[in-house]
């Protein structure tokens, strides 16, 4: 296990700095100077030039892509931002424990309202209750986040007053974000729920088991639900990672300051440090959370764990 | 066993992660408190539509930092609501013969936020600070050196005689050299002279800045104890804030909710005319924009009243040039008028050799726009404005484009303006094609005119000059001026707010109070 563990996270390093390249020759593409940006409209032809020297923003591609690689790995530095002059890590870190918070109450929030309701539409298949439900995630599917967003902000905190709109330090001010988070990812929880419940449901051993007389409840939860998770937990995990960054509506409206927003605002700026270490910060993240969605197989599937000892 | 144990760690982790999400609030909900309890009358809540990238006034000019810094920090000078130039942190000074070196003398007695007293010395590293900053060369590209003679005199040594100078002094902050340079990189601590000071640990570039009044500034304390800048990048989610009481004054970003604001009845409304113009930027390198009929044809085609309307609420002036008639030096009186007029555009047109229309595409010219602003709203009232006169034009939009090196080809933009007109020396002068000169245009006249109005002390001579020159651009029509917005403000009905003509001091909240 421990092998197998050590050997995914090896993989990880290449698949970081390829997409390390991938970003930064995007990034290189984009038009618009960034010593232009920094210096503002106003600059002088001379001034913006001194400053492309002192980049290293004259030298070819390859050269700068070889010394920002060189700097991260071997002494962890990600540069500065432009806008700011601060260490890109430093602004990461400042705003990944906000996306991280926003994105585990997003995930419970999806598994609380997905699950569920997921369980039941299986187990009531082709009844109304089904019939409901599956309308209902419809209906949720198609109302726009920022839509939601806004529309919670008017009635919980213009109307009734009952809820902050904005900050991210009190668990009051994540109820918001997190019910328009957990609407939006819990109807994709719901649905992979009712589908890989209902490819479990039909097999001989939960007949055998309702035969015997397991109470219903048992039959659900443990034997039905237990075999079913596999797929849920794959759903769930991706949910988490991409949240991790990709907030970013909830960030805005709920004026948030977490990765998502902090990625957006540096594209616009051409802030190209920030949203290099951003990104990359993610895809680590990312593949880390994978890594861990593919050990709950092994918690969760004693077949699976046997095959990694076996590795 | 195992299992039970697992579920607990579980358990454990997950409290852990939400005691980390409600220990913060503790501290903070004390310090809520406590600015609830102290009352409403000591605490402003200001609304900053986006995140301040840095607190060292030499590192950016943009205008969200600039509310903060001109709370902390103070100027030499300072510019009134007429304009006129008012004497600050300087006392006087006098202009040596050959317009090259500039003698300050400073106030006496002004104490920075660290205790320390304001010294030439202070104003002298400030001023070399921002000389040497490529962020402020639009500022400074006019200064050699500064250099303290005495306790409280200075001389500044420019290394090109420049008539404009003091006005231009309104962008320079003062900092306190100790501080600065012992606090390097100082993106979030500062220590000017200012009526307010930066709170301990308050600071979160992208939430919210929290300054207090300071007690021992020159002026007298402030009335309002405690202004928080909150930073809300979601207009409509700051909108939300005013109208619950959890912003006190707001800049309407979305223009179109300062009427709805204004009829509410609950809230002291104003706007503002922004020295700021939105215009077309034509480049003259492309075929055929260096048609000048051309371009006179695409200025009277142009119905700047009604794009108003569509684009901006109604909430602007049009505009004639890039800079505003209350510039100094501009006079329309004898310019070229381009008021809406279709029939004077197909004259021009034929003059241009397009009897028939011109349709852009054929030279590949394309108007691009930055989307999702009002931009895009002039950009879609051009297309069909212009088509009505036989003018064909696509449009994309483009999120960044660098125009100082002629990337574009015709292009909504906008551009500032200063109280005077040498300012437009970037957008008109061919020493600026390259930075900000971006309708690449050169005319010899021009060019002589701004350096004779630079090196000019005589304003008699200077206004005559400029007037000239005004008409001259105004023909020229090097590019195709839209209009200049008004800010519309609002804010709660109990608070005495005012508010400036300015992109980068619009306010002060030292002259604020609550009722």
């Amino acid at each position: 296990m421990t092998k197998y563990i050590i050997k995914r996270l090896i993989e990880i390093i290449p698949v970081v700095l390829g997409i390390a390249f991938i970003i930064f020759a995007i990034l290189d593409m984009i038009p618009g100077d960034p010593a232009r940006l920094i210096l503002g409209q106003t600059a002088t032809a001379e001034a913006v030039e001194q400053l492309r020297d002192e980049m290293g923003l004259n030298d070819p591609f390859i050269t700068r892509f070889a010394s920002y690689v060189k700097d991260v790995i071997f002494h962890f530095d990600f540069g500065n931002s432009y806008k700011s002059g601060q260490p890109v890590f430093a602004v990461i870190l400042k705003r990944f424990p906000v996306s991280f918070k926003l994105a585990l109450c997003g995930m419970i929030g999806s598994c609380v309202f997905g699950i569920p309701l997921g369980i039941l539409s299986a187990v009531k298949q082709n009844t109304r209750i089904d019939n409901i439900i599956s309308i209902l995630a419809m209906t949720i599917v198609a109302m726009p986040s920022f839509w939601v967003a806004m529309m919670l902000v008017l009635v919980f905190c213009l109307y009734l007053g009952w809820l902050p709109s904005t900050g991210h330090t009190t668990l009051k001010e994540f109820i918001l974000p997190t019910i328009t988070i957990s609407l939006a990812n819990g109807c994709s929880v719901l649905r992979i729920t009712r589908s890989s419940m209902l490819d479990v449901i039909r097999m001989d051993y939960l007949k055998t088991a309702q035969a015997k007389g397991v109470p219903k409840r048992v039959i659900i939860w443990k034997h039905a639900f237990g075999n079913a998770l596999l797929p849920v937990i794959t759903t769930v995990g991706s949910i988490f990672g991409s949240l991790l960054g990709g907030a970013l509506i909830c960030e805005t409206v709920f004026t948030m300051p977490g990765i998502g927003s902090l990625i957006i605002s540096s594209i616009k700026s051409k802030d190209i440090p920030v949203v290099m270490g951003a990104l990359i910060f993610l895809s680590a993240c990312y593949s880390l959370v994978m890594l861990a969605v593919d050990l709950l197989y092994a918690v969760v599937d004693p077949r699976i764990k046997a095959k990694y000892s076996s590795k | 066993m195992k299992k039970a144990l697992s579920i607990l760690m579980i358990c454990v982790m997950l409290m852990g992660i939400f005691a980390g999400c409600t220990s913060q609030p503790a501290e903070n909900s004390s310090s809520e408190s406590g600015e609830n309890s102290a009352g409403t009358s000591n605490e402003v809540k200001i609304y900053v539509e986006s995140a301040i990238n840095t607190l060292d006034p030499y590192q950016t000019v943009e205008y969200a930092s600039c509310y903060v810094f001109n709370n902390i920090y103070e100027t030499l000078i300072r510019i009134d609501e007429n304009g006129d130039v008012v004497p600050w942190l300087a006392k006087d000074w006098t202009v040596s013969e050959d317009g090259l070196t500039y003698s300050f003398t400073i106030q006496e007695g002004i104490k920075f936020h660290n205790g320390e007293e304001l010294k030439a010395s202070d104003v002298a590293y400030s001023l070399n600070t921002a000389i040497a900053s490529p962020a402020m060369s639009s500022y400074c590209s006019m200064m050699d050196s500064a250099e303290a003679t005495g306790d409280y005199t200075f001389d500044l040594k420019l290394n090109t005689p420049y008539g404009a100078l003091i006005s231009m002094l309104q962008g320079l902050y003062i900092v306190n050299e100790a501080f600065y340079t012992a606090n390097q990189p100082c993106y979030d601590v500062a220590c000017g002279t200012g009526p307010y000071m930066l709170r301990d640990g308050s600071v979160d570039l992208n939430t919210s800045i929290i300054v207090d009044a300071f007690e021992d500034y020159h002026l007298g304390k402030a009335s309002i104890e405690t202004a928080n800048f909150k930073i809300i990048t979601d207009a409509s989610t700051a909108r939300i804030q005013l109208e619950n009481g959890d912003l006190d004054f707001m800049m309407c970003y979305n223009v179109s909710d300062y009427q709805p604001l204004k009829d509410t009845g609950n809230f002291n409304t104003q706007l503002v005319q922004a020295p700021h113009t939105a215009y077309i930027a034509l480049n003259l390198e492309k075929e055929p924009l260096n048609n000048k009929a051309l371009r006179q044809a695409l200025n009277y085609a142009t119905d700047n009243e009604s794009i108003i309307m569509i684009a901006y609420d109604g909430l602007a002036e049009p505009a004639r040039a890039l800079t505003g008639a209350n510039s100094f030096g501009v006079d329309f009186s004898d310019a070229t008028d381009y008021t809406y007029n279709p029939d004077k555009a197909k004259e021009k047109l034929v003059e241009a050799g397009f009897p028939d229309g011109i349709n852009f595409d054929d030279y590949g010219i394309i108007l691009e726009y930055i989307p999702g602003s009002y931009h895009e709203k002039i950009a879609n009232c051009l297309k069909e404005e212009w088509s009505q006169v036989g003018i064909e034009i696509s449009l994309r939009a483009t999120e960044s484009v660098d125009c100082a090196k002629g990337e574009h080809m015709m292009r909504t933009t906008g551009t500032d303006y200063k109280a005077d007109m040498s300012y437009m020396a970037g957008k008109y002068a061919s020493w600026n094609i390259g930075s900000q000169n971006y309708a690449f245009y050169k005319n010899d006249r021009v060019d002589e005119i701004f350096r004779i109005c630079d090196a000019s002390s005589d304003q008699a001579e200077r206004a005559k000059l400029y007037k000239e020159l005004t008409e001259i651009i105004v023909d020229d029509a090097p590019y195709i001026p839209i209009q200049h917005k008004e800010i519309p403000y609002v804010w709660a009905k109990g608070l005495n707010a005012k508010v400036y003509p300015s992109n980068e001091c619009p306010y002060y909240v030292y002259e604020w109070s609550w009722k």
